[in-house]
């Protein structure tokens, strides 16, 4: 955690003596290269609630900036030392709405903890921890561990799958990246970039994001099957500045695939730079 | 009188052939005896398979359930499913009940995605409505109030459990929420449908009405009555369900929806078909014969006719020895098929692995059932048949002029 926190100060200052010369790119790029390796990104799903709180940096013009430039800087946005997110999933399909409440801690983006607080959920958590996914209910006396096929499950019956909070790698690692100009999305200019998967290892073969060319925060997303087909598509619907941050408060996360059927997560109170236990991404408190 | 003694006469005379045709007959009969008391099997393995396993001989549900089954509509129940049990239990048309939970769901083991469905039973009323025991090939039933469940002996395996371990199981709740929970295995079911022990596992249905969160609701109720006649016990369910104040309920006979009562009306037809075709078959086999006896006996049906036989006596000579072949060959084959039958009524065929592959509402052992009904069926066509077929070969020899048939 302090390791982390040190690193967001260094970019700090590295920003800000890059403003200072005026050489805003430059700064920028040496404050990623440092913290390339380190970092890693939440990309999805319900992390992506907190994924997605971060600051907004200091915007560029387009001209000068590379799709990868682009994500990097989104990625650096949805990434933060340690938080506590109060939030809660609203479902709707067919048969009606159903919200599901839950407080979310975090730390880096490779360990969260989700713990639901809704009455017909309460107890039950999910926990990543590094690559693994586990799950927890109060009735079920072993903690169950999610691999392979059924990681495709949905979460909760929402739109998101299992596979969605799993993100691991950095969206560079995984992808091409390909980026294709500017769009208006939700009155805000963004850049549009094609991500293509650069093996078989992801969720989605080929995706496609629209960043906010000011704020760096994805604006929307849509996720494609090898066959071309959409599966996903992921609107932020309402984004919010607090202590510096900018980050999104309201997502809807539509899955193509299901008819009459869409997902918002809504943010409704989050910490960052918290201490936070030091056993509490741990699998003996996950059952506890 | 005479005609009938000459025919009989005729027919040891001819002793060869006549057992030919009489074997031909017989093994029509007893083809079709043995068909016919397995397909009577089949339909009462299917019923029994349908009304405990499927659709009870009267089916409750929420009439929305079934509208949107295919998208597992957890959350539309029997509401206040114990009051309903106790209006139904009243009724003379209802014999038993059987309210059921229904928690899909899933298991994981490493990689493996294993589906898994349990049905929450109340096992003190479940011994009413069907021997629940016959299942248990090891341990015990469950006992209710307590989180203990029987698996399929292949939804065991595949968990790689046996007794005393614990399983746990993913499912949804009636609110469309998501739940785990973890049972005691007491017990491996070897249930009747192979299909059934891949992926079943039971438990009592307070523990799953605890852990889908149904409070008073059930997924179904089933209902079974002695009579059989399906018009009454659907009366008497809807007032049942009336007097409880149970509202947009489907109530359905397992004729409209079992799928295995479908195949049965599928396979009556199919298998009348191939009736028919072993006793046209056998028929060949007798109109053969007495062609090659008349063809054989010209110079005779010559003598026969010069001394004055009619036509219509000739016929009737050769009509009656081919009745006398049939009733022979009928009677044998039947009475084989009866022999053959008996004993597998009470041992069963073993279909093993192919059933099992098969996913069928069809258990893997099958017991096969003597309708008698359907035997004195088989006897009277099977002699019929084969005097039918004798018919116009003896009309030819009627036909032949006694001059001709004598310079033959």
């Amino acid at each position: 955690m302090r390791k982390v926190s040190r690193m967001r100060t260094r970019i700090c200052v590295m920003r800000a003596a890059a403003r200072r010369t005026g050489d805003h790119r430059a700064g920028e790029r040496r404050a990623a290269r440092r913290t390339a390796g380190t970092r890693r990104r939440m990309v999805a799903a319900l992390p992506a609630l907190a994924a997605f709180v971060l600051l907004a940096p200091l915007s560029l013009p387009a001209e000068e900036m590379t799709g990868e430039d682009i994500i990097e800087r989104m990625e650096e946005n949805q990434t933060h030392p340690t938080s506590i997110v109060e939030g809660r999933m609203v479902i709707n399909d067919r048969f009606g709405e159903r919200t599901s409440t839950f407080i979310m801690h975090s730390e880096g983006e490779d360990r969260f903890l989700v713990e639901f607080t809704s009455r017909d959920e309460d107890g039950q958590r999910i926990l990543r921890r590094d690559d693994n996914l586990y799950l927890y209910y109060p009735d079920a006396r072993e903690v169950i561990r999610l691999q392979g096929s059924a990681l495709r499950d949905s979460l909760l019956g929402s739109d998101l799958s299992y596979e969605d909070m799993t993100g691991g790698r950095g969206l560079l690692d995984d992808y091409r990246v390909n980026l294709q100009g500017e769009e208006q999305i939700q009155g805000r200019n963004a850049y549009k970039i094609e991500l293509e998967a650069r093996g078989t290892n992801v969720a989605y073969p080929r995706q496609v994001y629209y960043v906010d060319a000011e704020d760096f925060v994805l604006l929307k997303s849509e996720q494609y099957a090898r066959s071309g087909r959409q599966l996903k598509e992921i609107s932020v619907l309402e984004t919010t500045r607090r202590n510096g941050y900018h980050f999104p408060i309201h997502l809807r996360i539509d899955d193509t695939t299901r008819r009459s059927s869409s997902t918002d997560m809504i943010l409704e109170s989050v910490e960052i730079g918290v201490d936070l236990p030091s056993n509490i991404f741990s699998l003996e408190e996950l059952s506890w | 009188m005479k005609i009938a003694s000459i025919a009989l006469r005729n027919v040891f005379r001819n002793g060869r052939r006549s057992l030919l045709s009489i074997i031909a007959i017989a093994i029509a009969a007893f083809a079709i005896t043995m068909l016919f008391s397995i397909f009577e099997g089949i339909k009462v393995d299917v019923r029994h398979n349908a009304w405990n396993y499927e659709t009870g001989e009267i089916r409750i549900r929420n009439a929305d359930f079934d509208r949107y089954e295919h998208l597992n509509p957890v959350h539309y129940v029997v509401p206040d499913y114990e009051r309903l049990v106790d209006r139904l239990s009243e009724r003379s048309a209802v014999s038993a009940v059987s309210p059921r939970i229904k928690i899909a769901g899933a298991a994981f083991r490493g990689e493996q995605h294993i589906a898994a469905n349990g049905i929450g039973l109340d096992l003190q009323l479940e011994q009413r409505y069907q021997e629940l025991d016959t299942i248990v090939a090891e341990g015990r039933l469950p006992q209710p109030g307590t989180r203990e469940a029987i698996l399929g002996t292949g939804l065991a395996e595949e968990l790689d459990v046996g007794i005393g371990d614990m399983a746990t199981f993913l499912t949804r709740t009636r609110n469309r929420r998501s739940n785990g929970f973890s049972v005691d295995v007491v017990g491996l079911a070897v249930f009747p449908m192979a299909g059934l022990n891949d992926n079943t596992f039971i438990l009592p249905i307070d523990t799953a009405s605890r852990y889908a969160r149904m409070g008073d609701a059930a997924t179904e109720v089933l209902v079974k009555s002695d009579t059989g006649e399906l018009s009454a016990v659907e009366a008497a369910v809807r007032s049942a369900l009336s007097e409880s104040g149970i509202e947009g309920m489907s109530v359905t006979p397992w004729t409209e929806v079992s799928g295995g009562y479908a195949y049965l009306q599928m396979a009556d037809a199919v298998y009348n078909i191939i009736a028919l075709i072993f006793f046209l078959l056998g028929s060949t086999v007798v109109i053969n014969t007495t062609m090659m006896t008349i063809h054989e006996r010209t110079r005779e049906i010559g003598t026969l006719t010069a001394m004055g036989m009619h036509d219509r006596e000739l016929v009737r000579l050769f009509f009656i020895e081919a009745a006398y072949l049939g009733l022979a060959g009928s009677l044998l084959g039947v009475v084989l098929g009866i022999g053959a039958t008996l004993p597998l009524q009470r041992l069963g065929i073993d279909f093993g692995q192919a059933m099992e592959q098969a996913n069928m509402e069809m258990s893997t052992v099958l017991y096969p059932v003597l309708n008698l009904r359907s035997t004195v069926v088989v006897f009277v066509y099977s002699s019929a048949i084969a005097m039918f077929a004798s018919f116009f070969p003896a009309r030819r020899a009627a036909k032949l002029k006694p001059v001709e048939a004598l310079r033959d």
